[in-house]
C-alpha cells in the first residue's frame, strides 16, 4: 500500500483533479472515510456560507439606478468585481430593462381594450364587524369566519393556517352591485404599514397568503365608489 | 429656486384620469404627457396618500403583470403571476421612500424602479431560494449564538449584518489571519468557485491551484481548533 495521501490531495481528488489517487482509495477504507468526511465538511461549509456576502437583488437594482449612498455604492462595486453571481444578476436586470422598456408596441392591455377610467372615491366608509359565527368545515371541525358590513356590502374572511407560520386569508365580497367590486384593491395594513395587497376577482373573491397573525386594518378600494375600511381585525389561525 | 409643480393644483381624481388617458395616448402612438402619472406616483410616495397608492395599483397592475410574465426567471417560479404582482406593490411601498423618489425626475425613472422590484422579487423567491444549498437555519442560529457570545460581539455590530448567513461569514472572516485565507474561504464557500478559478478571481494572491488546496486545508484545520466553533465539527 502506498503512503497515506495528505488532505490536500484528497481535496484535489474531490475536485476531479488527482485521479491517480483513485486506485489507493479503492483499496483503502480508512482514506475513503477521510474523503467522505472532507466531502461532508465541504457541503456543510457551502450550505452555511454560500452567497453570504451578496447584497440583496433589490439593493443591486438600486445601485444600478444610482439610489445608493456613495459609501455603500463603493462596497457594492468592489463586491461586483469578485462575485460572478451578482454580476450575472445585474446583467439579467439590465437586459430585462432594455427589452421591457415601456414602448407603444408593448401595450399591457389586450388589443382594443382601453385603460380603465379610474375615478377616486369621494368618501370612505368604515365597516362594522359582525359578531363571529362558526362556519361548518371539513371533518366536523368548526372554523370562525370574520364578517363585516358597510352600507349593504358584506365582507367575509376565512382565515386558515398557511405556510411558514403565515396565514391564508380567503375573502369574499357580497354586494348588490357585485360587478363594481371586480378588480378592487385589497390592502391589509398594520399600524399604517402595508403588509399585503391583493385584487378582487370577477366573483368578488380574493386571497392573501403572506400575513402573520395580528391586528390589521383592511382597506377595500373599488375602481369607483367609496372605499371600505374595516379597522382592527384580529387575524389568527 | 425650486420649480413650482404645475400639477399641484389638480385634484387626485383629475390626476388619475389624465394619467389613464395619457397612458392610452402613449400606447396609441399619440403625443402624450407623462407628468400626470409621475405626479400620481409622487402623491403616493412623497405625500403618503393612500388613495393615490390604490390608483397606482389600478393603473399599473397590468403593466406589472406583463413584466412578471416576461421576466426570464418567471418560468421557474411555481406561483401565479398575480401573486408576484401583489408582492411587487408591497415591495414598492416599503422600499421606495420619499428620499429615493427625489432622485427621479420623470416617469421613466419610476418605471425602471418598478421593473427593479419585479426583477428582485422573482430572484429572491425563485432563483436565490433554489440556489441556497439547504442550510439548516437552526444550526446557523446555534452556531452564531455561541460564536458571537464568546466574542462579546455587540448587538449593534450584529445588527449590521442582514442575515444569519452574513453574520456567520463576518465572524469567520474575522478569525482568518490574512488576505489569502480570506480569499480562499470567500472564493470556495461564499462565491462557490472551483479551486482552479480562485487564482484568476484573486490575482496576485496565488501562484497555482496547489496553493489554494494547501490554504483550504490550513484554514479548515485552524477553524477546527477554534474554541468558538466547539462541537460544530463533531458530526462531520
Amino acid at each position: 500500500m502506498p503512503p497515506e495521501p495528505g488532505d490536500t490531495r484528497l481535496w484535489a481528488y474531490l475536485e476531479g483533479e488527482d485521479e491517480a489517487l483513485g486506485s489507493h482509495l479503492e483499496a483503502c477504507p480508512y482514506c475513503r472515510r477521510r474523503l467522505e468526511r472532507l466531502s461532508r465538511l465541504e457541503t456543510r461549509m457551502k450550505a452555511l456560507l454560500y452567497r453570504a456576502a451578496c447584497p440583496e437583488p433589490l439593493q443591486l437594482g438600486e445601485y444600478e439606478l444610482g439610489l445608493v449612498e456613495p459609501a455603500q455604492a463603493a462596497i457594492l462595486a468592489r463586491h461586483l468585481e469578485t462575485c460572478p453571481h451578482c454580476r450575472a444578476e445585474l446583467t439579467t436586470l439590465r437586459d430585462f430593462q432594455k427589452r421591457e422598456a415601456v414602448r407603444p408596441e408593448a401595450d399591457p392591455y389586450p388589443q382594443g381594450i382601453s385603460p380603465r377610467a379610474i375615478f377616486p372615491a369621494l368618501r370612505e366608509l368604515v365597516a362594522r364587524l359582525i359578531p363571529r359565527t362558526a362556519a361548518p368545515a371539513l371533518r366536523g371541525e368548526v372554523r370562525e369566519q370574520i364578517m363585516a358590513e358597510a352600507e349593504g356590502v358584506m365582507i367575509i374572511l376565512d382565515v386558515r393556517p398557511g405556510k411558514d407560520e403565515r396565514l391564508s386569508v380567503f375573502g369574499q365580497i357580497a354586494a348588490d352591485e357585485q360587478a363594481q367590486w371586480a378588480e378592487a384593491i385589497v390592502q391589509f395594513r398594520r399600524g399604517g404599514r402595508l403588509e399585503a395587497v391583493a385584487m378582487v376577482d370577477d366573483l368578488g373573491a380574493f386571497r392573501c397568503e403572506t400575513l402573520t397573525p395580528g391586528s390589521f386594518d383592511l382597506r377595500l378600494s373599488p375602481l369607483s365608489g367609496p372605499v371600505i375600511v374595516v379597522p382592527n381585525i384580529l387575524l389568527q389561525a | 429656486m425650486e420649480r413650482a409643480n404645475p400639477f399641484e393644483p389638480l385634484s387626485l381624481g383629475e390626476i388619475a384620469l389624465r394619467c389613464a388617458q395619457e397612458t392610452q395616448k402613449f400606447f396609441q402612438h399619440l403625443a402624450h404627457e407623462s407628468g400626470y402619472c409621475f405626479e400620481l406616483f409622487r402623491r403616493a410616495v412623497v405625500n403618503g396618500d393612500q388613495r393615490a397608492w390604490d390608483l397606482v395599483y389600478q393603473q399599473y397592475h397590468a403593466q406589472i403583470m406583463r413584466w412578471v410574465n416576461r421576466h426570464p426567471a418567471f418560468a421557474v417560479c411555481h406561483e401565479e403571476a398575480q401573486y408576484f404582482v401583489n408582492r411587487v406593490f408591497e415591495r414598492l411601498w416599503r422600499s421606495l421612500t420619499p428620499d429615493k423618489f427625489a432622485h427621479f425626475t420623470d416617469l421613466k425613472g419610476v418605471l425602471a424602479y418598478l421593473q427593479t422590484c419585479v426583477h428582485s422579487l422573482i430572484l429572491d423567491e425563485c432563483v436565490r431560494a433554489r440556489q441556497a444549498p439547504g442550510a439548516d437555519e437552526q444550526e446557523l442560529e446555534t452556531l452564531l449564538e455561541r460564536a458571537l457570545y464568546r466574542d462579546g460581539q455587540t448587538p449593534e455590530a450584529e445588527a449590521l449584518a442582514r442575515s444569519s448567513r452574513q453574520r456567520l461569514w463576518q465572524w469567520l472572516a474575522s478569525r482568518l489571519k490574512d488576505e489569502q485565507q480570506q480569499a480562499v474561504m470567500e472564493g470556495l464557500f461564499v462565491l462557490g468557485l472551483k479551486p482552479r478559478e480562485i487564482p484568476q478571481a484573486y490575482p496576485g494572491l496565488f501562484t497555482s491551484v496547489q496553493d489554494v488546496y494547501r490554504l483550504k486545508q490550513n484554514v479548515l484545520e485552524r477553524l477546527r481548533r477554534d474554541p468558538g466553533l466547539g462541537d460544530f465539527w463533531d458530526d462531520v
